[in-house]
């Protein structure tokens, strides 16, 4: 992993068209504005992966959800 | 079209139910192609059935269904990305988990399945900054 130390309004070009850059330091909280092509997607990593786990979690018991759904019909 | 699905066995369906997700589903991004079936006797609940793996569905609601003041903003340029530039174009689904018993089913209100019913595009967008969790109990929080 690349480490590189920015002060605040610094920035960072990643490849072509990505730039990410220090907006404000407070409280132990950095805030970052980030340009990128609108094909980009961007998440904060923790959504991103608890999205990812719920997809696979929810693709996992699909027969569980077919039974699930039949006996709700009969409600 | 016909169809192989683990579920449902071989199906036929319209052509027009198929959509395709561009970027997949996060975590599932190698399988983009997918069909949309409404279940038969049971207009509440969708199936989103991948069609390059049989093994691969997802469960769906209209998340209007079950929680009347679901509220989402999503930007403008995510829209365009499906070609959406008005509301009538949109569709929004949510996906189903079940762990156990049927009142533990919970809906993913974070990220919600947006698609354009005129071109049958898709995507999953992740709702940030939004009150939203992954997990909504379908049974409980309608107050939501």
């Amino acid at each position: 992993m690349l480490v590189l130390s920015r002060k605040e309004n610094e920035g960072l070009v990643i490849g072509e068209g990505i730039v990410v850059r220090v907006i404000g330091i407070e409280d132990g909280r950095v805030r970052l504005g980030i340009q990128a092509p609108r094909e980009i997607s961007i998440h904060r990593e923790e959504i991103f992966e608890e999205i990812k786990k719920e997809n696979m979690e929810a693709a996992k018991d699909i027969p569980g959800i077919k039974t699930a759904l039949e006996q709700l019909k009969k409600i | 079209m016909k169809i192989d699905t683990k579920i449902f066995g071989e199906i036929e369906v319209e052509e027009k139910s198929a959509v395709s997700f561009g970027d997949g589903m996060l975590g599932l991004e190698a399988f983009k192609k997918y069909v949309l079936i409404s279940l038969p006797g049971n207009d509440k609940f969708f199936c989103l059935q991948s069609r390059e793996d049989p093994a691969l569905a997802f469960f769906l609601i209209n998340p209007w269904d079950f929680f009347p003041s679901y509220e989402l903003n999503i930007a403008d340029e995510k829209l365009g990305e499906l070609g959406i530039s008005k509301p009538e174009q949109t569709s929004v689904y949510c996906i189903l988990t079940v762990l156990g018993d049927i009142k533990d089913i919970t809906a993913n209100l974070l990220a919600p399945i947006v698609i354009n019913i005129e071109n049958n595009e898709g995507k999953q967008v992740v709702l940030d900054e939004s009150k939203y969790k992954t997990k909504h109990r379908l049974f409980h929080d309608k107050g939501v």
